[in-house]
């Protein structure tokens, strides 16, 4: 089996490099670009899910994000009503703030941060804002949800080494035997880095600040299993792939932007079978 | 500051590379040749390398999880 652990080791540094190339083009001004890359990405995610490292079996200790010291609440609408999201906008924070872009009602895109936003499934992404209460993101079953490190809320990283850290997971709120109106909902507290992330919990009112963040999982070196200690969250990877090498940072530990393009709703069928 | 795309002519060689290569899934090839008119020089050059190094470890029978499906 020599050849499928060199294969895998290969199919890993592929990951890093699709990283690096997602990253970069995450900014781009051709929406069919930015889609491209979080495609790659994310079938790059799937290779590497589907074949698990054998180098080693040492784990970092998974920390958590530091908690939020207040709600985050800024760029919504200032009016009720409904509004486009734009696509591949939208990640989670490990402190559970959700950023996104929506669009007025001239076309123009604005962003906007909500530690506080109820989550529904639909056939459409857009943001409601009622007359009372906190906003719902409407998003599509399939709609992934990068989580990503935190650096957009003002708070300081909790920072455990240094480096590019290995981001992100996608989690599809949407997948397993919950409710799927509106509802606050939170990942598992432990993602494995890399990986696909279904369910969580949900509940009809917000959780403390405290029990929204999440930790990533992370093997020192790559390693094969595991699902970490989430809650009703099923791992379809089931498996940890190696981060960059040298970089064995917790959640905390941010990249200077938090924001990823994942690409539409249509992303979650794609390429994360492994090919 | 926008890095430049790498030339043609790296590129078409490498087109031809990722469609050769073993290592890569089908939808791997697929998104990479999505993102290749792209990539920068640099970012090629890492391409290359590994795709080589995937074939060298390749060389042998065909791993049980590659695909034998191509895609433009």
């Amino acid at each position: 089996m020599r050849s499928d652990a060199s294969r895998d080791h290969v199919l890993v540094r592929l990951l890093d490099l699709a990283y690096d190339v997602s990253s970069r083009l995450r900014h781009h001004a051709q929406p069919v670009v930015r889609l491209s890359a979080a495609l790659l990405l994310a079938a790059s995610v799937a290779a590497c899910s589907g074949a698990p490292v054998e180098i080693g079996s040492d784990r970092a200790p998974v920390t958590q994000a530091q908690a939020l010291a207040g709600e985050v609440r800024t760029g919504l609408p200032s009016q009720p009503g409904a509004y486009q999201l734009v696509p591949g906008s939208l990640n989670r924070d490990a402190q559970g703030t959700y950023q996104f872009a929506w669009k007025g009602p001239a076309g123009e895109e604005m962003r906007a941060a909500a530690s506080r936003l109820q989550l529904a499934q639909s056939d459409t992404e857009q943001l409601v804002v009622p007359e009372q209460g906190d906003p719902v993101l409407h998003l599509t079953r399939d709609t992934p949800i990068p989580l990503v490190q935190s650096d957009a809320s003002g708070v300081p990283n909790q920072t455990s080494g240094g480096g590019t850290a290995f981001v992100p997971a996608f989690w599809y709120p949407f997948y397993g035997p919950l409710f799927s109106g509106p509802r606050y909902y939170d990942p598992p507290r432990t993602v494995p880095s890399g990986s696909r992330v279904e369910g969580g919990t949900q509940s009809t009112i917000p959780r403390p600040l405290s029990e929204r963040t999440i930790g990533l999982d992370r093997a020192v070196s790559g390693r094969a299993g595991g699902t970490g200690q989430g809650s009703a969250a099923t791992l379809k990877s089931g498996a940890t792939v190696a981060g960059k090498s040298g970089a064995a940072s917790a959640v905390g530990a941010a990249p200077k932007s938090g924001s990823f393009s994942a690409g539409k709703g249509s992303l979650g069928g794609i390429g994360l079978s492994g090919g | 500051m926008t890095p430049s795309p790498a030339s043609s002519s790296s590129q078409k060689e490498l087109r031809g590379q990722i469609r050769r290569s073993r290592v890569l899934t089908a939808s791997l090839r697929k998104y990479w040749l999505g993102v290749l008119p792209h990539l920068t020089e640099e970012e090629c050059a890492r391409l290359r390398e590994l795709l080589a190094e995937g074939r060298l470890t390749l060389s042998g029978p065909s791993s049980t999880q590659q695909d034998a499906g191509s895609t433009a």
